[in-house]
């Protein structure tokens, strides 16, 4: 008998606690990506998936391979070639995210080489877009940025 | 079938004794103390990271994830020990606000994985996530960022 009567009781504050907890449903729903980063996304992945190195140092050819292979593991490759990243600075955070996420199989090698891909890439590509960049940065966001691409464009012409 | 009456009127008694209910012990006794927030940012973000609920998905100090079945990121959910490798102030606050709503599959064939970030925007005033943000920032292993 008793056993019965404590099954209803556990029952009973079973459901009490249940209803209490479902005080959370006034939490608002979570919301997807936000519609200015969908869009963004989505224009930049129909925008074109290769790119056209056959001008490009042969140093530069060799990590676009390292890019197309490791990058579209995870996305399209139309998405980082379309993107509004354009800045050493830019893609070197970019990169190391993707290269920390658990898994990625991105080695610190492979991160600089498609780093050295991309800021190659960009000063050629999206020329427009890094001066509009460098126009709006800091005397010292600048300085390290012009710095860095000489860098990489040094390190695989001079070969 | 009385049995919830009775519980219920039990309960009802029970919170009723709080300290509240005895005037004369109440008036004695001093104002209860409410905790001072740390003076140290990082100390403040370390409390806000647990106060939220991330240390429950991304383990103590972030270090380790708990399990995500089949999420890209080696069935777990991501450590954060290195985001301020990754990320500006302002873009891991715009990450925290967003969340993360879908997570990519390790398998495209496999379930979804059951844990995904929700967007904090709502729940997070500015100030905590200042601090959760240099809290974040404070893990980065000492001698590990690379510069390209």
């Amino acid at each position: 008998m008793f056993s019965v009567k404590l099954k209803y009781a556990s029952i009973f504050i079973g459901v009490s606690a249940l209803a209490m907890l479902g005080r959370g449903g006034d939490r608002p729903p979570d919301v997807s990506l936000d519609p200015e980063t969908k869009e963004r996304v989505e224009r930049f992945e129909k925008g074109s998936a290769t790119i056209d190195v056959s001008k490009y140092p042969e140093g530069i050819q060799e990590n676009y391979e390292v890019f197309s292979q490791k990058c579209s593991q995870c996305h399209k490759l139309s998405r980082p070639i379309n993107s509004d990243y354009a800045l050493p600075a830019e893609w070197e955070r970019y990169i190391k995210r993707m290269m920390h996420k658990p898994g990625s199989g991105i080695s610190s090698a492979d991160a600089k080489k498609i780093f050295d891909f991309l800021t190659y890439d960009s000063s050629i590509r999206k020329k427009a877009m890094v001066d509009e960049k460098l126009a709006k940065a800091t005397p010292e966001e600048k300085t390290a940025a012009e710095d860095k691409i000489k860098e990489v464009h040094d390190k695989y012409e001079k070969k | 079938m009385r049995w919830p009456l009775i519980i219920s009127v039990i309960l009802l008694s029970v919170v009723g004794c709080g300290p509240s209910g005895d005037s004369h012990v109440s008036a004695k006794q001093a104002p209860a103390k409410r905790p001072v927030p740390p003076a140290d940012p990082v100390q403040l973000g370390r409390q806000v990271f647990e106060k939220y609920g991330c240390v429950m998905c991304h383990g103590k100090d972030a270090k380790s994830g708990i399990a995500n079945p089949n999420a890209k990121t080696l069935d777990k959910v991501p450590p954060l020990t290195y985001v301020a490798d990754g990320y500006t102030a302002d873009e891991l606050k715009k990450f925290i606000r967003r969340g993360q709503p879908t997570i990519d599959k390790k398998r495209a064939d496999g379930p979804t994985p059951p844990f995904r970030m929700p967007a904090f925007a709502k729940w997070i005033p500015d100030d905590d996530l200042d601090a959760v943000q240099k809290y974040l920032f404070s893990l980065m292993p000492a001698g590990e960022k690379e510069t390209f």
